[in-house]
């Protein structure tokens, strides 16, 4: 066959190939409405001076603290656009060493409770954890016996979102406490210990992509 | 002239290398440095196979002949299933979840962690195809080399498109003057690109070698090309889920590969129009037009 003669049809072919590659090369812009995760979180301190006892290891806080409305505006979710928010992880850290060496603390349970009336509830227990040095944020053990506790929060995080988005104030504080002891026992400790509880939250945007 | 170069201005625009950075980055911002990895894993093969397309389209570089061609190149990559989901690896969860990738679907993914905690991963752009459309000169030809260069640069402000910056330079030259009974023109090419999307949220080099040969029946010169690519991506953005923001940054493996290349070229007195298939990181494909002598 003469080379022309079949030239023609394989560079039709090679045309429409590339043409037909599932409409590639056809550039189309595109709206879409696209989920965003952000996350957040607050840091609850526990300064320990002295000997540690019952109610040493106590605070309220407000889950306002996290921010809500900087993280969303941060990522660019309007707040009505919110699907959900979620307790994530708790974390712990040591912020401020004790000056004693081999100094440890042991957490018997972390607790929160939402109201005054309320029963406390198990989010964290059982570790021991040196407090001599400074380290990074670790995982709390964390059970299946957690999970009320956890719900708990989420609902906190429900009304922080409803406060946001304008309705009747909610509830957004809570009380956590850690029951502790120091090792060695009855020591007079110097440290900070961290608490940090971490945020997921999801929303959607509408974006604009050529494909 | 001044129309084909406002289709130019236009065609260029339409940069789908871009989708959405100021969205890529805000949903980076929800992922830790490994699973960034995986959310932006499709990226470097597409890129490289896009990038590293319709560079050269013909073997044929006279010995000494003015030549200028001036168009737009535009190239395209398909996404296969195995690009829409990666595995996230949160610490502390046990649980493993599909997440979708930067070009998986809109759907965000919630991994349930211990004690009912959740933890969202952001949905992707759901785009099955990437494109770049990147304008071109070839300037030639001296001792039978030519120089091909490509250069694009668009702040579209705060628009989700953003900013992209890609340069590209290289040369062809040609290998049949020295063995002048040889059936096809063939000749030997280098080009490095950079590619920057975002201020600094993606930032790409890439180098494309290869020998391209091709041969004139008439106004058509069918022409393929084999050689390899090397590609390299790294990302930087700033992580919001922690206490504070902290910039992380992300380097990808160098990815390094073949590429093969066949497409024909419409070569006619002023208007130069090809089309072309390309086997390389992923399969994908390449039209381009240009005007000049």
């Amino acid at each position: 066959m003469h080379a022309r003669s079949w030239l023609q049809p394989l560079a039709l072919v090679l045309i429409a190939s590339v043409a037909g590659s599932g409409c590639l090369l056809i550039p189309e812009v595109q709206k879409k409405t696209i989920d965003l995760a952000a996350g957040a979180s607050t840091t609850i301190e526990f300064p320990v001076s002295g000997t540690i006892q019952s109610g040493t290891l106590d605070k309220t806080v407000d889950l306002t603290d996290l921010d809500l409305a900087t993280v969303l505006s941060d990522a660019g979710i309007d707040v009505s656009n919110v699907k959900d928010v979620k307790l994530a992880g708790v974390e712990y850290r040591v912020s401020a060493a004790d000056p004693v060496p081999s100094r440890q603390v042991q957490i018997n349970d972390i607790t929160i409770q939402v109201g005054t009336q309320a029963a406390q509830k198990l989010v964290a227990s059982s570790f021991t954890d040196d407090v001599s040095s400074v380290y990074g944020f670790k995982l709390a053990p964390i059970d299946v016996a957690s999970s009320a506790a956890v719900g708990e929060i989420n609902g906190l995080l429900d009304n922080l979102l409803d406060n946001l988005k304008g309705g009747a104030p909610l509830n957004t504080s809570l009380r956590c406490t850690m029951s502790a002891a120091s090792i060695p026992a009855n020591a007079s400790m110097d440290f900070t210990l961290e608490l940090r509880l971490k945020v997921s939250v999801v929303g959607t945007m509408e974006v604009t992509v050529v494909e | 002239m001044i129309r084909f170069v406002g289709f130019l201005v236009l065609l260029t625009l339409f940069m789908g290398a871009v989708p959405a950075s100021a969205q890529l980055s805000a949903n980076l911002g929800a992922l830790e440095g490994d699973n960034a990895r995986g959310y932006l894993s499709p990226l470097p093969n597409a890129l490289s196979s896009t990038m590293n397309s319709a560079v050269f389209r013909t073997g044929d570089v006279p010995k000494m002949k003015p030549r200028l061609t001036v168009g737009v190149e535009l190239m395209g990559a398909l996404f296969g299933d195995k690009d829409r989901t990666y595995t996230p690896v949160i610490p502390g969860y046990a649980n493993t979840v599909a997440a979708p990738t930067v070009v998986g679907s809109t759907e965000s993914v919630a991994l349930p962690g211990p004690g009912g905690f959740v933890l969202y991963h952001p949905g992707g752009l759901d785009i099955g195809e990437f494109l770049i459309a990147v304008p071109q000169v070839t300037v030639g030809s001296v001792f039978g080399t030519q120089a091909v260069g490509r250069w694009i640069s668009v702040d579209l402000g705060d628009s989700d498109l953003g900013k992209l910056e890609l340069l590209g330079l290289g040369a062809q030259h040609s290998i049949s003057q020295y063995f002048p009974r040889l059936p096809v023109a063939l000749a030997l090419g280098v080009f490095y690109q950079t590619l920057k999307i975002g201020d600094g949220l993606l930032d790409t080099k890439s180098t494309h070698v290869d020998v391209t040969g091709s041969r004139k029946f008439s106004f058509l010169q069918p022409y393929a090309a084999v050689g390899f690519d090397s590609f390299k991506m790294s990302a930087r953005y700033d992580y919001t889920a922690g206490e504070s923001d902290e910039t992380i940054s992300v380097d990808f493996d160098r990815k390094t590969n073949a590429h093969l290349t066949i497409g024909v070229l419409a070569d006619l007195p002023v208007v130069k129009f090809h089309a072309e298939l390309n086997a390389a990181a992923t399969t994908g494909a390449a039209v381009g037009l240009a005007l000049g002598f």
